[in-house]
């Protein structure tokens, strides 16, 4: 954790208002993601299988190459990549997309294709 | 040229011939998958198969992992035939086990016979009463549920969590030094513990009968009663039923009460079937909400095919638990269960629409 302030700085203020940067950091990557969805009308519960085959494939890529910069397109490419297997069910084949998000969690999510790949 | 059109009847046959399909093509995209991962597919799909649904063990497992499914499979199909999106499951299920937990703690070791509907009555009176907090505020005030049941969730699993973990709660152990280290639930008292049928060597948790018994119940319910008939309309066309004189905002409140009845129950059996105490990291870590959502939507909300699509995708589960090792790919079963879900949820469409091939109809134009 990045929370190593010293002396004056050391008040719960600063930690609580560190800490809210630090946890909400994500949860703003996930709102502006939905937001985009929710703006073209599509509802997207797979947000946090996208986030997390995001991770795993952004932790790959900066293991293979060593360069941030190829992480986080390769993360945002992967992200992009599950995301379209929900466009193509909602859109194309309009399917629910209640079930198609929460597929997509299943499919890709903490017991799926991220913990797969993560092996 | 390739066209979509609306069929304007569904035959019979290809509401069976499409999930079967569904599931052929599921499986030859896993073995693309496994191919490309480096694993023998023929080998891995048997042990998936011999763990999940082979021998006493492995099915009596499987039981016990379709159980829960099952309820928020139901929890789901009730609500989402009167487009009523209930997301709720979830937190249901956990409101559920603290109340279920509750009776079955109050009644102690003399009650007899009377712990176990004591359970499900306050199970369900639980779930119904967290899934009326959408449900009323959808009937008055016109909120998304979708947006206010899935929130709940996450208030439903705090509390859990809460009761266990950071407070001296009527349902945490407190009896000895070790329990006041390391939080648990109380242990339920002996009565508490739901009979198991046994059929042969197969041991059948009373939770699943209880959920075939509710599923028959529903389908009554929802093929033979005016009810049923009304929550079919206001699914179809809200406002042609509330012109015919429906009384909407009454059916979505018993509706959701209903579905999240069923969930409560859920979690009751997770404390009489199973866990035999409040547990909150087994309830939180398991997704049984979710999953109910899948398994209603892969049932086309028949509450018959929901036990059966429980039974399938539990034995899955529990096959990966089984297998979770070095040899075994971990994360292999949501894969496959993604896989199924998406391949079922694209064969929807051959049951909603037709496709034709008219050929070469815009070559031939241009040519012209």
């Amino acid at each position: 954790m990045i929370l190593a302030f010293g002396g004056v700085n050391n008040s719960i203020v600063v930690v609580v208002l560190a800490s809210a940067v630090v946890y909400g950091t994500p949860l703003l990557y996930a709102a502006l993601g939905e937001l985009l969805a929710e703006r073209s009308g599509v509802l997207n519960l797979g947000v946090e299988g996208m986030m997390l085959v995001g991770a795993v494939m952004g932790f790959w890529a900066v293991q293979r190459t060593g360069s941030l910069t190829i992480a986080i397109a390769v993360a945002a490419a992967a992200g992009a990549a599950m995301a379209l297997i929900h466009a193509f069910l909602v859109v194309t084949l309009r399917a629910n997309q209640i079930v198609s998000g929460l597929a997509l969690t299943i499919f890709a999510g903490a017991a799926g294709l991220s913990s797969y790949l993560g092996n | 040229m390739i066209r979509i059109e609306r069929r304007l009847a569904q035959p019979r046959w290809l509401t069976v011939a499409v999930p079967v399909g569904s599931v052929v093509v599921a499986f030859a995209l896993m073995t693309v998958v496994l191919l490309a991962t480096h694993h023998a597919p023929g080998h891995t799909f048997r042990r998936l198969f011999d763990a999940g649904f082979v021998g006493r063990a492995a099915l009596n497992a499987s039981f016990v992992s379709a159980t829960p499914l099952i309820f928020t499979g139901l929890c789901a199909a009730v609500a989402f035939r009167m487009q009523l999106f209930n997301i709720g499951g979830e937190g249901q299920l956990y409101v559920g086990a603290i109340t279920g937990a509750a009776a079955g703690i109050a009644l102690g070791e003399r009650s007899g016979w009377l712990s176990v509907p004591a359970m499900v009555a306050a199970g369900a009176a639980g779930g119904a009463a967290l899934a009326l907090v959408p449900a009323v505020l959808r009937a008055f005030l016109s909120t998304n549920e979708i947006i206010t049941s899935l929130m709940l969730n996450y208030v439903a699993a705090l509390v859990v969590s809460y009761l266990i973990f950071d407070s001296q709660s009527y349902w945490r152990d407190t009896s000895s030094p070790t329990a006041k280290v390391f939080p648990q639930g109380k242990p339920l008292p002996a009565a508490a513990n739901w009979p198991a049928a046994h059929v042969g060597h197969l041991v059948l948790p009373f939770g699943l009968l209880l959920g075939v018994l509710i599923a028959a119940i529903v389908w009554v319910l929802y093929t033979r009663t005016r009810f049923g008939f009304e929550v079919q309309v206001i699914g179809d066309s809200p406002r042609a039923a509330r012109y015919a004189g429906m009384r909407t905002r009454r059916k979505i409140l018993a509706v959701m009460a209903l579905s999240g009845a069923i969930a409560g129950i859920g979690g009751a059996s997770q404390d009489g079937d199973i866990r035999h105490t409040l547990d909150p990291r087994g309830l939180t870590a398991a997704g049984y909400g979710y999953a109910g959502i899948v398994i209603a939507a892969l049932a086309r909300y028949n509450p018959f095919a929901v036990c059966l699509v429980a039974f399938l995708l539990g034995g899955l589960q529990n096959a990966g638990y089984t297998l979770q090792g070095a040899d075994f790919p971990s994360g292999l079963v949501g894969v496959m269960q993604g896989l199924i879900l998406f391949s079922a949820l694209g064969g929807e469409l051959l049951i909603r629409y037709r496709i034709r091939f008219a050929r070469g109809t815009r070559a031939a134009e241009a040519r012209a």
